[in-house]
């Protein structure tokens, strides 16, 4: 295994923790963890495109990390309209 | 060659390191402004990640996109902080602004 995928491997782990933390807690803590696992998702996909030496794949990141920024602020609007 | 390896081992598992212990602090600290401070070196775990994907790969595809991602992850890590610090103290309160009740002292213009 190189070390690549097992910094994947554990990033991928790390979500599980954000996955806790926002089934545990109210709204605006849960958008927080959510904010965490964005960016952490991001992180692992770039270790898996290098771990596969797959190039092109990390365009998924660059679209996640794109798309994850967009998804939290609409939340956030969501949020703050709800009230 | 060996030198390469140890930067991007050292990199690398800062990196990892740092975004292990943003998750577990998110788990770990109940309040949502408590959480909003692991963004920051989410971040900058990010940067790493991005520093030994380039010493690996050098400046080609990946190494490029690595970059950008690790810079479109430092702008946007405050901005995202803000918006959602924001956002919780208008769901806990229904204004963002300083209540009469709070007891803290804000300098004055």
């Amino acid at each position: 295994m190189s070390i690549w995928l097992a910094a994947s491997i554990a990033l991928v782990a790390g979500l599980m923790p954000c996955l806790l933390a926002c089934v545990r807690t109210d709204r605006a803590g849960a958008l927080a963890a959510l904010n965490v696992a964005g960016a952490t998702a991001v992180l692992a996909l770039v270790t898996l495109s290098v771990a596969f030496a797959r190039q092109p794949f990390i365009d998924l990141a660059v679209v996640l990390a794109a798309l994850s920024i967009g998804g939290s602020l609409a939340w956030i609007r969501f949020l703050e309209r709800q009230r | 060659m060996i030198v390469r390896q140890v930067l991007v081992n050292l990199f690398l598992w800062l990196g990892v390191a740092l975004a292990l212990m943003s998750c577990l602090g998110v788990l770990v600290f109940p309040s949502a402004f408590d959480r909003l401070h692991f963004a920051g070196p989410l971040a900058l775990g990010g940067v790493c990640v991005a520093t030994a994907v380039v010493i690996h790969e050098s400046f080609s595809l990946i190494g490029d996109k690595a970059i950008l991602i690790a810079a479109f992850m430092l702008l946007t890590a405050p901005l995202i902080t803000h918006a959602t610090g924001r956002a919780a103290r208008i769901d806990q309160r229904g204004d963002w602004r300083l209540g009469k009740d709070e007891d803290i002292e804000v300098e004055e213009p």
